[in-house]
C-alpha cells in the first residue's frame, strides 16, 4: 500500500502538524478463539443466532464489495452507544477511536488527504482530517495497526498425509451411536423427520461387537493421547443400557492406566440405580436434556402419546441426586433447547430456584432452523424473544458491577451466562499480541474431521462427528474394515474449504466457529448453506464486539476475570 | 644464525621482555645486552637486582619469546626484565616494577607475553602503562587464550596481540573491536619448546599456549617498524601495523587447497568409536529419527528398517516413499519384534510421548526387548543403569553396548581442556531456530553434505543425539533428564571445550546447530509447561559460546515477520556475526508451533516456495533456502561458499 505523506499535502499548512501521542488511542486487545475444536455445541446453532442484536437492526453479516477493497485497511467498524471503536482484524483487536478516524478509515490507502477533505468537507475541517489521517497512519507505522494485509489464499493446514498421521495417532474420543431409537418424540428433535436430511427415529441397535472394535480402533489410533473419550449417542443411548455397561467394562479393561472419559447424551427418563451407580463409578458426564420448568419442558419433549417427560425426569434426577449430591452437581449439564413461544424470565426463574436445576454448568441452544419445517406453524409473537433484553441487561450488570464469578457463577447468573456469556467470552479482552495473517490462511471454525469425535453407527461405519447426517454418504469417513479414509477427509475439506474465497476478506475469520458439518445438505456441501451461516456468524460476532465494549465502557476490568482462562 | 631476507633487523631499537629471564647463552638469542631481575624485600617493597636477569633454565617462557624477536630482529638489544620464576608465576607488583624499569631504561618496545585476570592491580598497572606510552614506548602484551579480560593486554596503551594460526611466520592480522587486535602465529616449529608453566590463582598467568609467541612476533615486527621510523608513537605504530598487515583471504581455509600443515594429526581424537554399529532399527520413527533417512549417507551403519508404532496405515510400506515420496529401501515395522535378526543395534529416539500416551514405561519395554534379543542401543533418551540397574547388568553380561546422552557428555568430561586449542580459527556456521522441531538439524545435514560433495571438510557440533553418530560431529547434550546435567552457568565453558574438540579435526568449517530454545523474544514462555522457564538459556549459551561468524536462521514459515526480524536483530548482537541465510521447512508446522505438540501439516505447493522465497527476500534482504529439496540445498552450500570466499 502506498502512503500518501502527510506533509505534501497542498491544502494544509506547510507546518508539520502535531503527532497525536499514541496513547490517545485505547487499544483493547481480544483473543483469538483458535480452532474451535468441535465441542458438544458443534453443529449446533448458537444461541446468538436465535436472539435479538440490539444494535444488528440494520446490519446484515454480509460482505460488501467495500470490504473486498484490498487497499483499504482490513478493519471492521462497529459502534456503540458512546463510542466509536475500530477491530483491526490482522492485530486482532479493537480500538476506540474518535468519529473521524471511525468515518476516514476506509478511505485510507484509497484517498489522497485532499481527496478525503474535500469528501468530508460537510462534516470535519481539513485539520480534523489531517490530525485523523496522520493519527491512522501513525498507528500503522508503529503498531502495525490499521494495515490492509489479506491472506492471499485460504488452505487448510494439513494434507492427506499430514491428515492421515493424525488418523493414526489422534483420535481422542469415540462417539458409539449405540441406537437410533427413541422412547420420546420430541417436535424440535433432528431426529424427528421434520429435517430434510437426517434420519428418522427407527429400531436399529449397536452390537457389542460393533462397539468393541470401536473401542479397539480407538485404542490402537489414540496412541499419543494422554487420555481418551467414550461417548453414548442414540437415539436414546439408555435404550441400550447393557451395551454400554459392556462397553465401559471393556474399555475400562483394554486401556489399563490411561484415563478414559465417559460421556452419555441422556434425556433421563430411563435411570435405574444401576445406571446411576455406573455412572458414578465411572465418572461420566452426563449431557441431560432440560427445557426448563414443567410447562416449557413437556410442550415438545413428549412421548410417543404425546405425554410431557418433566415429571419422570424430576423422579430420576432426584433419584440420582440422592445417591450422589456432589456427583449430580459437578458432572450433569443441561442442555437447554429454547423454543418458542419464548419466556426467558420464566426460564432463568427456573434454573435460578428449582432445587432440580442446581448444577454447575449447562448449554443453551436454539432450534436448528436448518431445513425444517418446525417454525411454519409460528405466529410471529410466538417468536418475540419476551424477557430477553431484561436478562440481557441484568447479566451486563453483573459484569459491570464485578458480581459474576466466572469460576463458580451464583445460581442466579448461570442460565444468563450459558444464554450471553460465551460469545463476550471467546473475546477476551487480553494482552496476547496476535501476528498479522500469514499469507496463506484458513479460519479456524472447521475441526479436523472425525478427529474430535469419531461417530461410529450401529452399522460400524465412521462419520465426522455425532451431528453429522448418517442419510448421506458425505461425511461418512469410512468404517471398521477399512479404519478412517483420509482421502475422504481431505477431499471434504477441500470441496467445502474452497467453496468460496470470501474468508479472505472475512473480519470474523478469526473468531470463526462455522462448522461444515453445517453446512452439508445431502450428498454435497450448500455454498449458500454455508454462506448464511457465515453471515449469522458475523452478525454475532458485531453483535458480541458491540456488548463487550457496551460493558468495558462502564467497567473496563469486567472480563479481567478471562485473563488467565484458555479457550480450547 | 637465521637466514632472512628483511631489510630491517631491529639496529638500535632496545627491546624488553618482560618475562622468567633471558639468557645470552641461548643458540637462538645473542643480542641480550642486559636486564633486570624485579623481586621483594623482606617488607615487600620491590628490589631491582641488575645481576640477576638470567633465567632458571635454558628453554624458559621468556627465552622463547626473546628467541622470536632475536629471529627477526638479530640487531636489536635485548633487556631481559625477569619478574617471573621457574614456574613462570610472579606478582603483578613486580609487572608494575618492570614498566617503571624500562621507562627508566629509554626501553623502546616492551614484549609482555604474560598478564593478570586479577582487576586489583588494574588502575596502578594501567597508570604505569599510560607513563610509558606518553614517553613513547609501545607496549605489547598477550590477552588472554580463552578469551577472558587480562591486563595489561586490554589497556588502549598495549597492543593486544592474539593467536591465529593462518599466520605464517610473522605474518599478522588486525582485527577491530576484538580484544586481540592484533593476532599472529603461536606455537610453530621454532617455537615449539615453549614451557608448559602451572598457574596458581591470583598469580600471573603465562600464556604460553600460543598468545605470548604471538606476542613475541608482533614485538620482532615492531622492533623492525622503529629502525625504518624510529619516531612513530603507539598511534603511528598501530596505523603502520594496519598498513602492512598480512591480509589473508577472508576465510583462507574455506579455500580449496587448505594447507594441510594445519592439520594437527598428533591428537588422539576420542571421538566416541562406533563401528559396533552396522546394521540398525530404528524405534520409534518420527521427525526427531526422520533426518537419519533423510541423511543415511552421512552414516556408516546401514539402516534395515524402521519401527512406527503409531501410524498402522504406513506399516508394511517403504519409509521412503511414505515420508519423502522416494524408495529407500527400509521398510516401516509395526512392533519390535519385527525386527530382523541380522540387525546389531536399536537406535532408540524419544519414548516419552509414547510412554505418556500409552501410560507405560515404553523404554523399559525396548531395553528389556534388546536384552533379550542380544542388541546394541543407542539411544536419544537417558537409559542410565541405575534406573535399569537390573536390564543393565544382564546386557553387560552378554556384552551390548549401551550408548546415551550420558555418553556423550562424559566423552567431554573425560576430555583434558588442557590439550584443547581453544582459539578457534576456522569459520564457525551457527544455526539457530525461531522455535523447535522446524528443521534446524535438516539445515545443517544438508549444509554438512553440500560442502562436503564440494570438497569441505565440516565439523559438525549440535545438541540433537545425531550429531553424536556422525563421524565428524560432537553432541552437546542439553538434556535436562540425565543425572550429571551442566548447569546453565557452566554450559558456555563447557560447550566451549566441545567447540575446541570439533576443531581439533581442523575441519574447514564448523556447522554448529543450536538447541531447540527460542532466541530471543520469547525468553519466558510460560505457556508451554513442559518447558521449564530456562528453555530458551540453553540456546542463549551456545549461540554465546559457539560465536559463530555467520548463522543461518530457520523460521516457520507460520511466524510474524516482526517476529524474525527480532530473532534476527537479536542473533546478530549478541554474536556480533551476520545472519547471512534463512532456512524454512517444506512443510507447514502447525499453528500450535510454540505449545507442546507441534506437528507438521501439509507439505507446501512449489509455487508456495518460490512466493514464500521472494517474499522473504524482499522483507529480510537475505535469502532464504528450503533444505528439503536438493536443489536448495547444492544453492545454499554455494551461497555459504560465497560468503566466505576470497574477493
Amino acid at each position: 500500500m502506498k502512503l500518501i505523506s502527510y506533509q505534501s499535502q497542498k491544502t494544509g499548512s506547510k507546518e508539520r502538524q502535531e503527532l497525536i501521542p499514541l496513547e490517545h488511542l485505547q487499544v483493547v486487545d481480544s483473543q483469538e478463539t483458535g480452532c474451535s475444536s468441535c465441542s458438544s455445541d458443534c453443529g449446533s446453532p448458537s444461541i446468538s443466532s436465535v436472539i435479538e442484536k440490539k444494535s444488528s437492526n440494520s446490519f446484515s453479516g454480509e460482505l460488501g464489495e467495500r470490504e473486498r477493497d484490498l487497499r483499504r485497511p482490513f478493519v471492521h467498524k462497529f459502534k456503540t452507544e458512546k463510542q466509536h471503536y475500530v477491530y483491526d482484524v490482522n492485530r486482532d483487536r479493537i480500538i476506540q477511536v474518535s468519529p473521524v478516524v471511525y468515518d476516514i478509515i476506509d478511505d485510507f490507502g484509497v484517498l489522497s488527504v485532499e481527496d478525503m477533505v474535500e469528501k468530508y468537507s460537510s462534516q470535519y475541517t481539513p485539520g480534523q482530517i489531517g490530525e485523523g489521517f496522520q493519527m491512522i497512519r501513525s498507528a500503522n507505522s508503529h503498531e502495525g495497526l490499521f494495515s490492509n494485509n489479506h491472506p492471499s489464499e485460504i488452505m487448510y493446514p494439513l494434507d492427506e498425509q499430514s491428515l492421515r498421521n493424525l488418523y493414526d495417532e489422534d483420535v481422542r474420543s469415540l462417539c458409539l451411536g449405540v441406537t437410533e431409537q427413541c422412547n420420546l418424540r420430541c417436535s424440535y428433535c433432528s431426529f424427528s423427520g421434520t429435517y430434510e436430511f437426517h434420519r428418522a427415529h427407527n429400531s436399529t441397535f449397536m452390537e457389542f461387537e460393533v462397539a468393541r472394535r470401536g473401542i479397539d480402533f480407538l485404542r490402537q489410533h489414540s496412541i499419543l493421547c494422554d487420555y481418551v473419550s467414550i461417548s453414548f449417542y442414540g437415539g436414546e443411548p439408555l435404550l441400550n443400557a447393557s451395551l454400554i455397561k459392556e462397553c465401559v467394562e471393556y474399555a475400562n479393561g483394554i486401556f489399563g492406566r490411561k484415563p478414559v472419559e465417559y460421556n452419555m447424551t441422556t434425556n433421563a427418563t430411563l435411570i435405574t440405580d444401576e445406571i446411576c451407580k455406573m455412572w458414578i463409578d465411572n465418572d461420566f458426564h452426563l449431557m441431560v436434556s432440560l427445557d426448563g420448568p414443567k410447562e416449557m419442558h413437556d410442550r415438545y419433549r413428549v412421548n410417543g402419546a404425546d405425554r410431557g417427560s418433566f415429571d419422570k425426569i424430576a423422579y430420576n434426577l432426584k433419584r440420582l441426586h440422592d445417591m450422589s449430591p456432589d456427583y449430580y452437581r459437578n458432572n450433569i449439564k443441561f442442555s437447554v433447547v429454547l423454543s418458542p413461544p419464548y419466556d426467558f424470565e420464566a426460564l432463568n426463574d427456573f434454573f435460578m430456584h428449582d432445587p432440580l436445576a442446581d448444577v454447575r454448568t449447562m448449554r443453551v441452544s436454539g432450534v436448528d432452523t436448518q431445513d425444517t419445517t418446525f417454525f411454519d406453524d409460528f405466529t410471529r409473537s410466538d417468536l418475540k424473544k419476551k424477557g430477553m433484553t431484561e436478562l440481557k441487561e441484568s447479566f451486563f450488570d453483573a459484569l459491570i458491577h464485578n458480581e459474576y464469578e466466572h469460576d463458580r457463577p451464583d445460581r442466579k447468573h448461570r442460565f444468563m451466562q450459558a444464554l450471553f456469556g460465551d460469545g463476550l467470552e471467546k473475546l477476551i479482552p487480553t494482552m496476547v499480541p496476535t501476528n498479522p495473517f500469514p499469507e496463506v490462511y484458513h479460519p479456524g471454525g472447521i475441526c479436523v474431521p472425525g478427529l474430535k469425535k469419531l461417530f461410529v453407527t450401529p452399522a460400524g461405519d465412521f462419520f465426522t462427528c455425532e451431528k453429522s447426517s448418517t442419510a448421506a454418504d458425505l461425511l461418512r469417513l469410512g468404517n471398521l474394515d477399512i479404519g478412517l479414509d483420509a482421502a475422504k477427509g481431505m477431499a471434504n475439506i477441500e470441496s467445502y474449504s474452497h467453496a468460496h474465497d470470501g474468508c479472505r476478506f472475512c473480519y470474523a475469520s478469526r473468531h470463526c466457529d462455522t462448522c461444515f458439518v453445517k453446512a452439508s445438505a445431502g450428498e454435497k456441501f450448500d455454498g449458500k448453506l454455508k454462506m448464511s451461516n457465515c453471515n449469522k456468524h458475523r452478525e454475532n460476532f458485531h453483535g458480541n464486539l458491540i456488548d463487550a465494549m457496551t460493558v468495558m465502557e462502564e467497567n473496563p476490568a469486567a472480563f479481567d476475570y478471562l485473563k488467565d482462562v484458555e479457550i480450547s | 644464525m637465521s637466514e632472512h631476507s628483511y631489510r630491517s633487523t631491529g639496529k638500535g631499537v632496545r627491546v624488553a621482555v618482560v618475562d622468567t629471564g633471558v639468557s645470552p647463552e641461548h643458540p637462538y638469542v645473542s643480542n641480550v645486552v642486559g636486564g633486570v631481575g624485579i623481586g621483594f624485600d623482606a617488607r615487600g617493597d620491590v628490589v631491582y637486582n641488575e645481576d640477576d636477569y638470567l633465567p632458571e633454565t635454558l628453554w624458559s617462557h621468556g627465552q622463547v619469546c626473546a628467541g622470536l624477536i632475536s629471529h627477526r630482529v638479530p640487531d636489536s638489544e635485548i633487556y631481559s626484565v625477569k619478574i617471573l620464576d621457574e614456574n613462570g608465576t610472579g606478582h603483578p607488583a613486580a609487572l608494575v616494577a618492570a614498566i617503571k624499569w624500562c621507562i627508566d631504561n629509554d626501553i623502546n618496545v616492551v614484549n609482555i607475553s604474560l598478564g593478570t585476570t586479577g582487576e586489583k592491580w588494574a588502575a596502578k598497572l594501567q597508570a604505569e602503562c599510560v607513563r610509558a606510552t606518553k614517553g613513547g614506548m609501545i607496549l605489547v602484551a598477550a590477552t588472554h587464550v580463552g578469551g577472558l579480560i587480562s591486563y595489561p593486554s586490554v589497556f588502549p596503551e598495549t597492543i593486544g596481540v592474539g593467536k591465529d594460526n593462518r599466520y605464517k611466520g610473522y605474518e599478522y592480522g588486525y582485527f577491530p573491536a576484538r580484544i586481540a587486535e592484533y593476532v599472529a602465529a603461536g606455537s610453530d616449529e621454532l617455537a615449539l619448546e615453549i614451557a608448559n608453566v602451572q598457574t596458581e590463582p591470583g598469580t600471573y598467568v603465562s600464556l604460553a599456549s600460543g598468545t605470548s609467541a604471538a606476542t613475541a612476533r608482533i614485538s620482532a615486527v615492531i622492533a623492525a617498524l622503529l629502525e625504518e621510523m624510529p619516531r612513530l608513537d603507539l598511534a603511528g605504530v598501530k596505523d603502520e601495523l594496519i598498513e602492512r598487515q598480512t591480509r589473508l583471504p577472508l576465510r583462507r581455509s574455506l579455500t580449496a587447497n587448505l594447507p594441510q600443515n594445519l592439520r594437527d594429526d598428533n591428537f588422539d581424537m576420542q571421538m566416541p568409536d562406533l563401528s559396533w554399529m552396522r546394521r540398525i532399527v530404528i524405534y520409534p520413527y518420527d521427525m526427531k529419527t526422520h533426518p537419519i533417512l533423510a541423511f543415511v549417507d552421512a552414516f556408516k551403519f546401514q539402516v534395515d528398517g524402521v519401527v512406527d508404532p503409531i501410524h498402522s496405515s504406513a506399516h508394511g510400506k517403504d519409509a521412503g516413499v511414505v515420508y519423502s515420496k522416494e524408495p529407500l529401501n527400509v521398510p516401516i515395522f509395526a512392533e519390535l519384534n519385527d525386527i530382523p535378526t541380522s540387525v546389531d543395534t536399536l537406535i532408540i529416539g524419544n519414548t516419552d510421548a509414547l510412554s505418556r500416551g500409552l501410560h507405560e514405561d515404553i523404554l523399559f519395554r525396548i531395553l528389556t526387548w534388546t536384552v533379550e534379543n542380544n542388541k546394541n542401543v543407542f539411544s536419544f533418551c537417558p537409559v542410565e543403569s541405575h534406573v535399569y540397574r537390573n536390564l543393565y547388568e544382564s546386557a553387560r553380561k552378554k556384552n551390548l553396548i549401551w550408548y546415551s546422552p550420558s555418553n556423550f557428555l562424559s566423552a567431554i568430561w573425560n576430555t583434558n581442556t588442557q590439550e584443547l586449542e581453544q582459539d578457534i580459527d576456522t569459520p564457525v556456521i551457527g544455526i539457530f531456530g525461531t522455535s523447535y522441531n522446524q528443521g534446524k538439524l535438516t539445515t545443517q545435514l544438508a549444509l554438512r553434505k553440500r560442502l562436503a560433495d564440494a570438497g569441505y571438510e565440516i565439523g559438525c557440533i549440535g545438541t540433537n543425539p545425531i550429531h553424536a553418530l556422525l563421524e565428524d560431529g560432537n553432541c552437546v547434550i542439553q538434556d535436562k533428564r540425565i543425572p550429571r546435567y551442566i548447569s546453565l552457568g557452566d554450559q558456555i565453558a563447557y560447550l566451549r571445550v566441545s567447540m575446541a574438540e570439533t576443531f581439533r579435526r581442523r575441519p574447514h568449517l564448523i556447522l554448529a546447530s543450536s538447541h531447540g530454545g527460542i532466541i530471543p523474544p520469547k525468553l519466558y514462555n510460560t505457556n508451554t509447561p513442559d518447558f521449564p522457564e530456562d528453555y530458551t538459556l540453553p540456546a542463549l549459551a551456545f549461540l554465546m559460546a559457539s560465536k559463530p561468524d555467520a548463522m543461518i536462521l530457520t523460521i516457520n514459515t507460520i511466524d510474524d515477520e516482526d517476529y524474525i526480524q527480532r530473532s534476527l536483530t537479536t542473533l546478530e548482537a549478541i554474536s556480533q556475526g551476520k545472519v547471512v541465510a534463512l532456512t524454512f521447512a517444506d512443510k507447514l508446522v502447525h499453528k500450535d508451533a510454540y505449545s507442546y505438540k507441534q506437528r507438521w501439516g501439509r507439505r507446501l505447493r512449489p509455487e508456495e516456495i518460490s512466493r514464500l522465497r521472494k517474499r522473504y527476500e524482499t522483507t529480510f534482504g537475505l535469502p532464504i533456502f528450503c533444505p528439503d529439496i536438493q536443489e536448495q540445498q547444492i544453492q545454499l552450500a554455494q551461497h555459504i561458499i560465497e560468503v566466505f570466499a576470497v574477493d
